[in-house]
């Protein structure tokens, strides 16, 4: 994939740098995310996989560098992306229930007025799809850790997407619905970009197209690409779901590995310190 | 029942009791918001701030003689003013907030003090400012509480569903394209002009615990903000109310009154929350 052709494509980084303060998150990350696209985002703990989400919805400035979305900046972008943060940044027992947790997907910049119909219809949709049909009037504060998670995705579902961000996704659910909801974001994809952070090897490997490994730099690889050979050989020859304190120690060999020949940058060197 | 008497007979008493519920309506809508948004303490350095704009209407008033100048007016432009610092200061990091809260706090109250001991004869009106003296609101006072009314459940109504949003999570609200800076101001302005509303009830010192704990009780029975504004107006009207017939015949200060019927209020709820929770878990 070349990274000067960006025509069409979902989600661009082109030599992207991002530092908080002194210290480098990301360096010279370049690219592109082809539309209707199921990305795996792996990578180590710190690797930079969060802030990179941050950076495709404008949260975060790069340092240097472009980030386009659809063609256009991330912040004019930002109705057509659905965002499902890893860690809650809201108080988890705040007075308001599941369906206008959900309903707040819908909301744009428009100054004031009620829900109408079709966003109601958009919410009910969205808990569908998220088996969570009958929770509408629970309250936010009363469902398990999961149903958290699942209503979040309903949320992000609702503003009709064209990109769904997924920080972990399924890092507090049962593997039952784990399943499920890696087979929605399976069919989503049918219809839009999906870049799902997991640190469950048996499910990128099963359901994605892409993977984007993510540890200082970062490289995106067709799952075909990295079939059978390359895979195997850095995690050991298993498919199978790996724990995630393994994986993550994994993971970072997997990105030295696949990244150096793409990029021929030092990211390698950051990964091979962590080599156990 | 001296008290139901009365009520009926003194126009004072009356006055009074429609300030009671005036007072609750903006209470308990603002104090939700307030309680979830977690901004008590801001609501606090508000209330103290407003003594210079009281201040500084007495002394307009009694020494420079510029009558229209009133008190409530003073309260309103000190509150607006401080709501308007408090938006931008949470704009810039606000990594100080709480000490940026602290000093406007302090210099609001030392710059009332002055402006009211620079005020000839009338002293003694510090203290009704600190403690409240809603025995001593008049009717014109009645219209402005109801105006302000008016403008905190206009505001409301029309914005509840973006408020709500911006008070949840404002970072869903700002990738979602709301004017999250707007907002926040709007909700800095109404929670403002109500610590003004609940200073004519219960004093400087007190008007937070007004503002709070109706609100606060009534998050603890319901799970949902729009419901617990209303039932937080409703607790707010009868601890007011409450507060006001159980005061009047010992003749203590009503303020005071009114405050500790809510704590005992909030206690009891609490406890009972505790307790129906445990026997459902077992």
């Amino acid at each position: 994939m070349s990274a000067g052709d960006t025509t069409g494509a979902a989600v661009a980084f082109h030599g992207v740098c991002f530092a908080y303060g002194a210290s480098e998150v990301l360096h010279n990350v370049t690219f592109t995310v082809p539309p209707r696209a199921l990305v795996a985002v792996v990578g180590p703990n710190g690797g930079g996989k969060t802030t990179l989400l941050r950076l495709i919805l404008g949260l975060e400035q790069p340092r240097f560098g472009t980030v386009r979305v659809f063609g256009e900046p991330p912040a004019a972008a930002r109705l057509h992306m659905g965002y499902v943060p890893q860690v809650l940044a809201c108080d988890t027992r705040f007075p308001v229930d599941v369906r206008d947790v959900v309903l707040m997907g819908t909301l744009d910049r428009r100054w004031s007025g009620a829900f109408g119909r079709r966003e109601r219809r958009a919410a009910a949709a969205a808990l569908e799809r998220v088996d969570l049909v009958g929770f509408e009037r629970r309250p936010f504060a009363d469902l398990s850790g999961g149903e958290r998670q699942r209503v979040l995705i309903a949320q992000a579902l609702a503003g009709d997407p064209d990109l769904l961000l997924l920080d972990e996704p399924t890092a507090n659910v049962d593997p039952p619905t784990a399943d499920r909801l890696h087979e929605l974001f399976r069919q989503l994809a049918g219809s839009l970009t999906v870049l799902f952070v997991s640190h469950n090897l048996g499910v990128v490997t099963a359901s994605a197209s892409h993977v984007l490994c993510v540890s200082r730099t970062a490289g995106l690889h067709p799952i075909a690409d990295i079939a059978d050979n390359t895979f195997q050989a850095a995690y050991g020859g298993g498919r199978m779901a790996l724990l995630r304190h393994d994986t993550s120690c994994q993971v970072v060999d997997a990105s030295g590995v696949l990244v150096s020949p793409h990029q021929g940058c030092a990211c390698d060197a950051a990964g091979a310190e962590k080599t156990p | 029942m001296t008290f139901l008497a009365d009520l009926q007979q003194h126009l004072f008493l009356q006055t009074a009791a429609a300030a009671c519920l005036l007072a609750a309506i903006a209470s308990g809508v603002v104090g939700s918001l307030v309680v979830v948004r977690r901004t008590t303490y801001t609501a606090a350095a508000v209330s103290h701030c407003v003594l210079a704009g009281l201040g500084l209407a007495r002394l307009l008033q009694r020494r420079f003689d510029i009558a229209w100048f009133t008190p409530m007016l003073g309260a309103v432009a000190t509150a607006v003013a401080v709501a308007l610092i408090l938006a931008g200061l949470s704009e810039r990091g606000g990594q100080r907030r709480d000490a940026v809260l602290s000093v406007l706090w302090s210099v609001g109250m030392a710059l009332g003090i002055t402006f009211l001991a620079l005020t000839p004869g009338y002293q003694e009106d510090l203290g009704g400012y600190l403690l409240g003296s809603i025995l001593l609101v008049g009717r014109g006072d009645l219209a402005l509480m109801a105006l302000l009314d008016a403008v905190v459940l206009g505001v409301v109504l029309l914005f509840y569903n973006r408020l709500l949003c911006v008070a949840f999570n404002e970072e869903l609200a700002r990738l979602r394209g709301l004017r999250v800076r707007f907002y926040e101001t709007v909700i800095h302005l109404l929670t403002a002009l109500t610590v003004v509303l609940l200073v004519q009830v219960a004093g400087i010192v007190l008007a937070v615990a007004l503002l709070t704990l109706p609100a606060a009780t009534a998050g603890l029975l319901t799970r949902r903000l729009d419901r617990m504004m209303a039932l937080a107006v409703a607790l707010a009207a009868v601890v007011s109310l409450g507060g006001l017939a159980l005061s009047y015949v010992p003749e203590l200060p009503p303020g005071a009154t009114i405050v500790e019927l809510a704590a005992g209020l909030y206690v009891a709820v609490l406890g009972a929350n505790r307790l129906l929770r445990r026997r459902w878990r077992r």
